[in-house]
């Protein structure tokens, strides 16, 4: 317990007590104002704060803006609300969001306003407005009284107006806006800033974000680009060491990127043939950090050089601090070649032109400027220089008369754009000699792709001689057309005088099928004409193989071959057509036709039947008057060749007279000159009547059979000489050479001197293709007057001749019928030569 | 003692041709055949002994002629004939004769007739 005070005090105390009492309640309604006044603040923080949230929902700034005017209206308490944004860095985009404010001036207006309210209370962020303020200014003259705040932002950049605006007349409110506000308007203002602020920054963020996105995205797009390019890609440092290259490059140089890190390009790439000119260029650049573009002979990992399209691009950060070189790099050697090819080509055409006299020119209409070749110079006979205003007017005037309006007419049309190109060929008088030249040229003009003309390009070739061989040659070629049309003629002629011909004419070509024929009646040529010439069948129903095997024989053998056809004619009647195969041959020895010629031989073969019949019969009736002839001479012979025999036996008989020895003798004489006519007889109608029969047989052998045969009948001896040269064999028909020779030989033996010692000689030689035999004797001679006639028939020189005239007139006509000649020589008293000439046959002739 | 045959149809040149052959040699054992047939028959029969040594043989003869009788003795003979030899005797003047008769190798060779004394002399002093 408290020590106990004084009355005063416990008075004084309690009146303090009592104004305390009074203070309290003072202050305790003062504490239950403010608290309904905090309840009610409490109240409008509560719901600014659900407006804070309903704005930071906000999806976009429109809806975040008409959030914001509801809340000045609901949390302020006012009649209207506006809000107003500059933005951008000039603030040149303006957007104006109301409510409960009916708007019916331009932003522009109202941007105006606020300005002027803002100069009236410089300095000031949040101010009330009264009545005075407002009406100042045109817009916002009906209201009464209001709120008002901003703010600007520069980083963001923004800058912020907020109204919230009463009127005396339309309002319940009119009093709402007390100092009380304000304070609650600055925490709303700078709430509003924050809010305004965050969501700027948020907005740049996630532009950022996107912008990183994006370009993370172009860059894989790049580095894609730089791997994957065709070019080979160098990424180095400022150095110009390498930190990176693609696969191209790898692929180009044969490089790993693993054995290239850290070393410069130039170290390994670059070698003997590496150009001064395009190293001193990339030095330069690369020392002045500069973008640089050169073509370098490089060589790979192999040694292999390459021609290397180099573009170096230098690389700056944003501080303009040189960071890296990125180096592209093309493999251009095949460009290169191609364009060394294509001027080894185009030096190549140069060549081909002048050597071919071929002119060339080039006109350039823009600048009206020609150029000629030498070659062109020279196909116009003109030296030296002339401008091109010279040249155009001299080529003009060159031009022959006649032709210039053509090659102008068409260079016109070529100027138009009618056409492309033209040839043309015109003549020209020479400059040099005056000598008129054809020329052939063809004009063709390039044109852009608007069709203009870039310019005129032609060429022009000296064909005079080549124009005179063309007319010669086309002369040439007349005279052919004429020559073959005559030829044609001629063939026609011949072919209708084929058509005509009695033959059967068939020509084969080289492979055996008929190309003509003159035959109406196919039926008989039908084995030929069947085409079928070459059908070897044995049996063959529609051919015959004759044909076939005539056919090959003709043409193997290279011969003539002849075949008969037979076929039985349409009135029964046979038929025989002989038909000649020709095979023809041409120059070179190569089979080309074969022709086929046939002749109607019908009646020739029965002809020849009935002939060949006839002498089959005539040879029967010879052989039978032969043998009859040989019968009667052998039945005539043989009584008579018995009395020889029984007077020989007489003779030989001892003791008989001489008288009747000379008789005997007579008779003996008489026998034998009669054998001796029989024979003649005989031999005469066997030589007049049989025909030659040749054979081989030997003369010397023949001779000696004749005289030993002389020496038995004869009784007084003779000599006898045979002379043959050569081989005594000969060929000719036996049985009448041997009674030629009989004859003649019996003649010397028959005729001998009785004073001489007879001899008789035989020779026998060839001359000049003939057979000469020659039988000369030392006897009696022929008196000059019988030469003539001993060849006669029945002719005897003396009585005394044992003959009957038959003898040489037989051997005249055995030499006839064997083609020879025979004479004689003879004189009287000293001897007779005989002299047969006869053709050497041979067996085979 | 020369052994001769003669054939011939011809009585009177066969009797001219014995007196001949007789006058020169009288010794000659001399046989007359009048037709070639005959003459076959003969040599064919078992009692013929042997072949002589000349034979005049002609051609022309009924029945059977000269060359009938020279195959037949080719074809039956022709050993026993070897120290034969044969003439061959005509009066024909057919070569075809002559030739077809000399073709006979068994025939020493034609001769014409009649037979002369000189020929006859000749061959039998061989």
């Amino acid at each position: 317990m408290p020590e106990s005070k004084s009355r005063e005090q416990l008075i004084q105390e309690y009146s303090e007590l009592q104004l305390h009492v009074t203070r309290f309640s003072a202050v305790q309604q003062e504490l239950i104002n403010t608290r309904d006044r905090l309840d009610q603040e409490l109240e409008r923080y509560k719901r600014l704060y659900s407006y804070n949230a309903l704005a930071l929902r906000a999806r976009s700034y429109e809806e975040f803006y008409h959030t914001l005017c509801e809340a000045v209206v609901d949390v302020f308490e006012v009649e209207s609300a506006l809000v107003f944004i500059e933005e951008g860095t000039n603030y040149s985009n303006q957007s104006l969001f109301t409510e409960g404010l009916k708007l019916e001036h331009s932003s522009s207006e109202i941007s105006s306003c606020i300005a002027n309210i803002q100069i009236k209370f410089s300095g000031k962020e949040n101010f009330i407005l009264n009545h005075e303020n407002l009406v100042e200014s045109s817009v916002f003259k009906l209201f009464d009284s209001g709120i008002f705040g901003s703010f600007t932002d520069n980083a963001l950049p923004i800058r912020l107006f907020v109204f919230g605006l009463n009127s005396s007349a339309n309002s319940k409110l009119y009093n709402a806006i007390e100092d009380r506000h304000l304070t609650m308007f600055s925490v709303f203002m700078q709430q509003l800033r924050a809010l305004v602020s965050n969501r700027k920054k948020n907005d740049q963020i996630e532009k950022q974000v996107e912008q990183i996105q994006s370009s993370q995205e172009e860059l894989r797009k790049l580095s894609l680009i730089a791997t994957k390019s065709k070019s080979g890609v160098i990424i180095t440092d400022t150095f110009g060491k390498i930190e990176w290259v693609n696969e191209a490059f790898s692929k180009i140089s044969g490089y790993e990127l693993t054995e290239v890190i850290g070393k410069k390009p130039k170290d390994f790439l670059q070698g003997a043939d590496s150009e001064d000119e395009p190293r001193a260029l990339l030095r330069n650049a690369l020392g002045k950090k500069e973008d640089v573009e050169v073509t370098i002979v490089n060589y790979n990992k192999e040694g292999k050089p390459y021609y290397n399209n180099l573009e170096i691009i230098s690389v700056f950060n944003e501080k303009g601090e040189h960071t890296n070189f990125i180096a592209l790099q093309k493999d251009i050697t095949n460009e290169i070649l191609f364009k060394q090819e294509l001027v080894r080509v185009n030096s190549r055409f140069e060549l081909i032109a002048n050597q071919s006299k071929i002119g060339i020119w080039e006109f350039d209409p823009k600048s009206n400027q020609v150029i000629w070749s030498n070659v062109l110079f020279d196909i116009y006979g003109i030296q030296g220089n002339y401008s091109s205003m010279e040249l155009q007017q001299l080529w003009r005037e060159m031009i022959v008369q006649e032709d210039q309006e053509m090659v102008l007419d068409s260079l016109e049309s070529l100027t138009q754009g009618k056409t492309n190109s033209f040839e043309s060929e015109f003549r020209i008088t020479r400059k040099d000699n005056g000598q008129i030249r054809t020329l052939k040229s063809l004009t063709v003009a390039e044109r852009s792709e608007s069709g203009e003309i870039i310019r005129l390009v032609g060429s022009s070739q000296d064909v005079t001689e080549l124009k005179q061989l063309q007319l010669n040659l086309e002369g040439a070629i007349n005279q052919r057309d004429q020559s073959i049309q005559k030829m044609n003629v001629l063939k026609d002629f011949y072919e209708s005088i084929l058509e005509h011909s009695p033959s059967e004419i068939m020509v084969f070509d080289e492979n055996l099928h008929l190309s003509f024929s003159n035959i109406k009646d196919s039926f008989s040529a039908s084995p030929w004409v069947k085409n079928n010439l070459k059908c070897e069948e044995d049996n063959c129903s529609e051919c015959d193989k004759f044909v076939y095997e005539s056919v090959q024989e003709a043409i193997s053998k290279k011969k003539l071959v002849q075949v008969e056809d037979f076929y039985l004619a349409s009135n029964d009647k046979e038929v025989t057509i002989l038909r000649s195969v020709l095979p023809y041959f041409n120059e070179f020895g190569k089979f080309e036709n074969l022709i086929v010629i046939g002749i109607d031989i019908s009646e020739l073969k029965s002809a020849q039947e009935v002939m060949a019949q006839n002498n089959i019969e005539l040879k029967k009736i010879n052989s039978e008057l032969d043998n009859f002839v040989y019968s009667i001479s052998h039945d005539l012979r043989s009584p008579l060749l018995s009395i020889k025999g029984i007077i020989s036996l007489i003779i030989h008989t001892d003791g008989l007279d001489a008288n009747t020895i000379q008789l005997l003798e007579m008779a003996d004489k008489s026998v034998s000159r009669l054998d001796g006519t029989i024979q003649e007889i005989l031999e005469y109608s066997r030589n007049s009547r049989l025909s030659v029969s040749l054979e081989s047989f030997d003369l010397k052998e023949m001779v000696k059979t004749i005289f030993d045969d002389l020496k038995f009948s004869s009784s007084k001896p003779f000599d006898f000489k045979i002379e043959i040269e050569g081989t005594s064999n000969i060929y000719s028909d036996k049985a009448r050479v041997g009674i030629l020779l009989k004859n003649i030989i019996g003649n010397s033996v028959k005729y001998r001197r009785e004073d001489v010692q007879s001899l008789v000689e035989v020779k026998m030689y060839r001359v000049n293709g003939k057979l000469n035999m020659v039988v000369a004797d030392n006897g009696e001679g022929i008196a000059e007057s019988h030469l003539d006639k001993i060849f006669n028939m029945f002719f005897r020189g003396t009585t005394a001749s044992v003959g009957t005239g038959l003898g040489l007139y037989i051997c005249k006509e055995i030499v006839a019928k064997l083609n020879g000649a025979i004479s004689v020589h003879s004189e009287l008293g000293i001897g007779t030569t005989m002299s047969i000439v006869l053709p050497i046959q041979t067996p085979n002739a | 003692m020369k052994k001769v045959f003669l054939v011939d149809d011809d009585e009177i040149i066969n009797h001219v041709h014995s007196q001949v052959i007789k006058r020169i040699d009288a010794s000659v054992e001399l046989m007359l055949f009048r037709s070639g047939m005959q003459f076959i028959q003969f040599v064919k029969s078992p009692t013929f002994k042997a072949f002589p040594d000349i034979i005049f043989l002609d051609i022309r003869m009924p029945e059977m002629n000269g060359f009938e009788v020279l195959e037949e003795l080719t074809a039956n003979f022709s050993n026993e004939l070897v120290n034969t030899k044969i003439y061959v005797l005509s009066s024909t003047l057919d070569e075809r004769d002559l030739s077809h008769a000399v073709s006979f190798p068994i025939v020493s060779k034609f001769m014409s007739k009649p037979l002369s004394f000189e020929i006859v002399s000749e061959l039998l002093s061989k």
